[in-house]
């Protein structure tokens, strides 16, 4: 992809004129670190969107609400009760591209490596985007199929909602990779609301290892009520809720092996959110 | 020789003398030599693997805007070479044109391009227009050696420039072999033998800077190469066969460059940008991306190894054999050195009455082996450690009290050091050095080798292991390479010291000025170091086979004591004393009555008033033995036993390098060689597609690691004197690459009681060995 | 082609550009004279061209010149010099961890940005701030020896 000129404009309103005027032609740029996987195409102008004032963090009693152009370090440095994406940030890359590369950036077209919408899906959340009007998508819809399909022409990533982590809620984020900056083999996000000892409601996600990052719905439900503690029936429970699943083989390895790796991961990282709930809860 | 205790600059980490430049990020590399103006090469690689080019067009192209210059094989020298940076007549094939009308490999060259700018020159390369018939590629060895196997060189011209044999037309590029004693019936009346075949895997050596080189023709119509490489004078040479002009057309200068571990002991790009100089009357610059580093650059050889082995329940070994195939890619350079190296710096380490080797190198149309520190021995060791082992369980001994039982000592020679050279017989040798006993003791300490425990007794998902290997090397290639030096003096007491050596990061401008300084009674500050230029220093062959200190350190020993006699012989002239009676220290010449004289008045007075002449003198070196540095590593692992994932939690590396010339640089060749062995044995590997071409041709997916993942590394260097190095020096740079394989598989046993045949050890290769052990 | 012009700031001093739309920061530096701006890998993965920009390491082979437009940049020829090397370079120097040095540049703009922000960082903090930088050479080992020799001196920053 080719870059042939570049806009800075001040305002979502004059971003979107922009990006509406250039049609094909336009693509919104924030930390472009992703461009360099984009394929040989048309020449494009790019739309910086850094001085749109979309970037920080602020919290309400119910959901922290995060910048579309917020940089990932400033998620991974910033600490606040309930909040748990320091660690998955902590996974992410090097810190160079931590410090350039944004949230919606890392959202707005889903690669099959991404880390981020496998922790929204299990945090849960909203996506708001600008169009001529705003709307806003749960995580769930959001992330149902490749988000761009949700974009026209002009529309804007402006902010993501997480929901903090209720104090009887824990959190485990698992990305399996090669060296520590390296893309992910299999990303394993668990959520785990925990009441007397037993779990009695999760949101689970897994990515990289399959074509597109998804929520594993049915072993969300056959947990409902178990003793997370319980490995060999949590591995049981991980490997029947993974059975349809298509994997990829990834570094060399098989998409057998890649399975066997993606339900050890899912497992341990339920495992440790239960964990984390009972620490929390203390 | 002096005492050791007496040492003043030598055995001191004096500061890197290009360090300050470096950190202060000062134009040092070839990149910053660039002037504005200078052409841009960019080449079209082989999609190929195995190919004719049956016709080719560059009309279209030559005429696109900024093109200055298109070559490819219809418009170029045909003039066959080996491309490998080694002595002459090298122990490898001529088997490469600079272009030809065949490809033999995906990233083999097409054709090449010179522009103004690069991307001018990547729009030429899309309109050069080129027709292949497609040939059977062949992407084994065992396919390759098969009676019907498509032959990969099967240009007339290719030949051996020494008499050893070459087979092109069975895809054989080498055999070498060697026997001493009955390894066959030894191995048959062994109380227990053994036999297994290993693999290990392609790697490229990494260096920060790709490989680089700039070409233009200066005012008297020379052609000066700059450019990143570790043998100045051999690629000089190989340029002039290459292009048909003589070597003294030619300068090769090289600047600060930006790593090598081998890669670059090769005469790679310099043919291509020193010919379009010659035809442009510019400045050409060629810089290989990431991913033509990674393709079309040299690798680590992939050797399978079979070893046998016999040993007797009371610990002696009685039969060592190796049988090798090397696996040398597209091209044959070498492919005959290194596999001859698996055999000579690995079977004489332990103490064998009756040994076997056996090899052969073998094309295929993959990428193309070269020089990687360790050279073969990093293949080989890999095997034979983990067969130490293996033999070491089967007795029922402590696999380092096996080790320590066997190994070789102070005295001893082997028949293998006699046998195999490097393309020639090799040189007997008797150890003269040795202190891998202490090197044993002190990393079992350091590591906690009491704290072992068998396999047998460890539960639970995550298992601890410890495990550990010893280690040889060579320093240098006797009878075979030379190194010179040549040094001046000058009015203040300071000295040029020129010499053809090359210091790729490794310090040898350094570690060379330590050793002249030391045997001049002065100071480092005083040496004025300048390494590697054709026209204005000595000949070296270059930085390989461990040779820097050990060789290129005893020329410039030699050329120190000859400035030295000459120093006193004007200081006696001064003091009119008999020469004999004059002592030098601290850059001053002291007679016995007690007067004295500085090295600046010495050098004024030659100079300028009596009997004026320049102090200078030179001295060249060939060795007579390569003695081996010895080293033993140990690592402590955590293995989760349910993903196959392996964390490191402490390795040790100890090194007997004779005398550290400078220790704190010694440590660092020992640190930096441990990281490298470490992600080749987890985590590097290429990966090809059904085509033959690598698809992982970035630091995205071919993994090396930050300082993120560094395991706490301690380093020991164990003291020992070789008589015959300069200052008791031997090596350090190979041997320390060498430890991470064996000794993380050692490991892997002592954790949970498997053992792998190949690497790296991916979490799956781990897994599946679990597996299997569970049936 | 289309030229346009950017202005930034580099080792304190107002700098104009002019600049193709399509190229990356580390090319208009080095064009410029910047030479301890490397190129390793051109693909964000080897550090040997970081740069800081407002007060963060980053990546100038993937930054396009465009991004820097408005912003603050320093290179490794502004951190110190031959008199006056800053306390980190002068202590790579000292631990013997300057080998081809290659990777120095890069390694120290990702310990200024980190010590410049906390001159007593933790082992996880220095880890996640110096990853992204490899070297090939060293093994790390004393390159971590003189990070840690200055921020015990105090003189990180």
């Amino acid at each position: 992809m080719k870059i042939v000129d570049f806009i800075m404009p001040e305002t979502v309103p004059d971003a979107r004129a922009a990006l509406l005027e250039l049609g094909e032609s336009g693509i919104p740029a924030a930390g472009c670190t992703a461009f360099q996987f984009y394929a040989d195409g048309p020449a494009r102008t790019a739309v910086l969107l850094n001085r749109l004032d979309l970037a920080g963090i602020c919290s309400t009693p119910e959901a922290f609400v995060i910048g579309a152009g917020t940089p990932l370090t400033t998620l991974h440095r910033f600490e606040a009760e309930g909040w748990a994406l320091n660690g998955v940030v902590a996974q992410i890359a090097s810190h160079q591209i931590r410090n350039i590369s944004t949230l919606g950036g890392n959202i707005a077209r889903v690669f099959p490596w991404a880390d981020l919408p496998v922790a929204l899906l299990a945090l849960d959340g909203k996506i708001l985007m600008q169009g001529k009007d705003p709307r806003t998508y749960t995580v769930d819809e959001y992330f149902k199929t490749q988000p761009t399909t949700l974009f026209t022409t002009g529309d804007l990533l402006t902010s993501i909602e997480v929901k903090p982590l209720a104090p009887n809620t824990g959190f485990a984020h698992i990305k399996q990779r090669m060296k520590s900056e390296s893309f992910s083999m299999s990303t394993a996000s668990a959520r785990v609301t925990m009441k007397d000892g037993l779990a009695t409601s999760c949101r689970l996600a897994l990515g990289a290892c399959i074509p597109f990052p998804t929520r594993i719905g049915t072993l969300e439900e056959a947990l409902a009520g178990s003793d997370p503690s319980d490995r060999p029936a949590l591995d049981q429970a991980v490997t029947a809720a993974l059975k349809p699943l298509s994997f990829l083989p990834k570094e060399g390895m098989t998409k057998d092996y890649i399975r066997h790796l993606a339900a050890t991961t899912l497992a341990d990282a339920v495992e440790q959110a239960a964990q984390d709930a009972q620490r929390r809860h203390s | 020789m002096m005492k050791k205790e007496a040492f003043s600059v030598v055995n001191h980490s004096v500061l890197k003398i290009d360090g300050l430049q470096l950190a202060l990020g000062r134009k040092s590399y070839v990149a910053d030599l660039k002037p504005s103006d200078a052409l841009h090469v960019k080449m079209l690689w082989s999609p190929h693997a195995h190919a004719e080019i049956t016709s080719i067009d560059i009309s279209k192209a030559e005429t696109m805007p900024g093109v200055c210059c298109v070559l490819c094989h219809t418009n170029t020298p045909r003039n066959i070479h080996c491309t490998a940076g080694q002595g002459f007549p090298e122990p490898s094939p001529y088997d490469t044109f600079m272009f030809d009308k065949k490809v033999r490999y995906v990233g083999d060259r097409v054709a090449a391009v010179a522009a103004e700018t690069p991307e001018q020159a990547e729009e030429a390369l899309k309109v050069i227009e080129v027709t292949y018939k497609l040939l059977e590629p062949v992407f084994t060895v065992d396919r390759a050696l098969e009676p019907d196997a498509p032959i990969i060189h099967d240009e007339p011209e290719a030949c051996i420039p020494i008499p050893v044999p070459y087979e092109p037309e069975h895809n054989i590029v080498a055999k070498v072999g060697m026997e001493s004693g009955e390894f066959d019936q030894a191995l048959a009346e062994a109380d227990y033998s053994f036999d297994y075949t290993y693999e290990t895997p392609y790697a490229q050596h990494c260096p920060i800077e790709t490989y680089i080189s700039m070409a233009h023709i200066d005012a008297r119509g020379r052609v000066v190469i700059e450019t990143s490489t570790q043998v100045p004078f051999h690629a000089r040479r190989i340029v002039a066969r290459t292009l048909g002009i003589p070597v003294r057309q030619i300068r090769v200068i090289k600047p600060r460059i930006g790593g090598g571990f081998g890669s670059k002991q090769e005469m790679l790009l310099e043919d291509v940008v020193a010919l379009m100089a010659l035809r442009t009357g510019r400045h050409v610059f060629w810089q290989l991306t990431r991913a033509e580093n990674f393709r079309t650059g040299r690798t680590r050889h992939p050797i399978r190894l079979r070893i046998r082995t016999g040993v007797q329940k009371d610990g002696t070994i009685t039969a060592l054999g190796m049988d090798a195939i090397n696996n040398t890619g597209a091209y044959g350079g070498h492919g005959l050195t290194v596999v001859s190296c698996c055999g000579s710096k690995v079977l004489p380490l332990y103490r064998c009455d009756n040994i076997h080797f056996d090899a052969r190198v073998v094309y295929t149309n993959l990428p193309v082996g070269g020089a990687y520190r360790g050279f073969g021995a990093t293949q080989a060791f890999f095997a034979v450690e983990t067969q130490i082992d293996e033999m070491a369980e089967a007795i029922g001994m402590d696999p380092l009290v096996f080790r320590q039982k066997n190994h070789i000592r102070s005295g001893d020679g082997s028949p293998v050091f006699q046998a195999l050279g490097e393309g020639k017989e090799g040189t007997p040798m008797t150890i003269g050095s040795c202190a891998l006993d202490q090197c044993i003791i002190q990393g079992a300490a350091a590591i906690g080798w009491e704290r072992r425990t068998p396999h047998t007794e460890k539960t639970g998902r995550y298992r601890t292991g410890i495990g550990m290997c010893c280690l040889m090397q060579g320093s240098s290639v006797p009878e075979i390479d030379m190194g010179a030096a040549a040094i001046k003096m000058n009015d203040d007491g300071s000295f040029n010291l020129t010499i053809g050596a090359t210091d790729l990061g490794t310090g040898s401008d350094t570690v060379l000025g330590q050793i002249a300084a030391e045997a001049l009674h002065t100071t480092i500050e005083q040496m004025i170091v300048y390494s590697s230029d054709t026209d204005l220093t000595p000949f070296d062959v270059g930085a390989y086979a461990s040779s820097t200190t050990y060789l290129s350190g005893e020329a410039v020993r030699k050329a120190a004591v000859k400035v030295l006699n000459q120093i006193l012989g004007v200081a006696a002239e001064m003091l009119e004393v008999p020469v004999e009676s004059l002592e030098a220290r601290d850059s001053t010449a002291f007679s016995a009555d007690g007067r004295q004289v500085t090295y600046s008045e010495i050098c004024l007075y030659a100079l300028y008033q009596k009997n004026q002449f320049q102090i200078m003198d030179s001295a060249s070196h060939i060795t007579h033995k390569s003695p081996p540095p010895f080293a033993a590593h140990f690592v402590e692992l955590e293995l989760d036993t349910f993903t196959g994932r392996i964390k490191l939690i402490q390795y040790v590396a100890t090194v007997d390098c004779g005398t550290a010339i400078n220790p704190k640089l010694a440590e660092g060749q020992t640190e930096g060689g441990v990281m490298n062995g470490l992600s080749y044995a987890l985590t590097e590997q290429y990966l090809f597609d059904s085509g033959g071409k690598m698809t992982n041709a970035s630091f995205h997916n071919y993994h090396i690691w930050s300082m993120r993942d560094k395991p706490i590394l301690k380093t020991i260097l164990v003291p020992s004197y070789e008589e015959t190095g300069p200052f008791g020096a031997k090596s350090v740079s190979e041997i320390c690459i060498n430890g991470a394989a064996p000794a993380i598989n050692n490991a892997l046993f002592n954790a949970a009681g498997i053992r792998l045949r190949e690497f790296p050890f991916t979490p799956e290769r781990v897994w599946n060995a679990l597996q299997e052990k569970k049936k | 082609m289309n030229r346009k012009t950017i202005t930034c700031k580099i080792n304190g001093v107002q700098k104009e550009f002019s600049v193709d739309p399509d190229t990356r920061l580390q090319t208009v530096l080095r064009d410029h004279g910047y030479a301890s701006v490397k190129f390793g890998c051109g693909e964000g993965a080897c550090g040997a061209c970081t740069i800081i920009m407002n007060g963060e390491a980053v990546y100038s082979c993937i930054l396009y010149a465009f991004q820097a437009d408005g912003q603050e940049i320093w290179t490794t020829e502004g951190v110190g010099s031959l008199d006056k090397p800053h306390p980190f370079q002068q202590a790579l120097v000292e631990e013997g961890a300057v080998q081809c040095g290659f990777c120095i540049p890069g390694m120290i703009m990702s310990a200024k940005a980190l010590l410049d922000r906390e001159p007593e960082p933790s082992e996880e903090e220095i880890r996640l701030s110096m990853d992204g930088n490899i070297c090939r050479c060293t093994g790390y080992e004393k390159i971590w020896t003189a990070l840690h020799k200055v921020i015990a001196q105090g003189k990180g920053h």
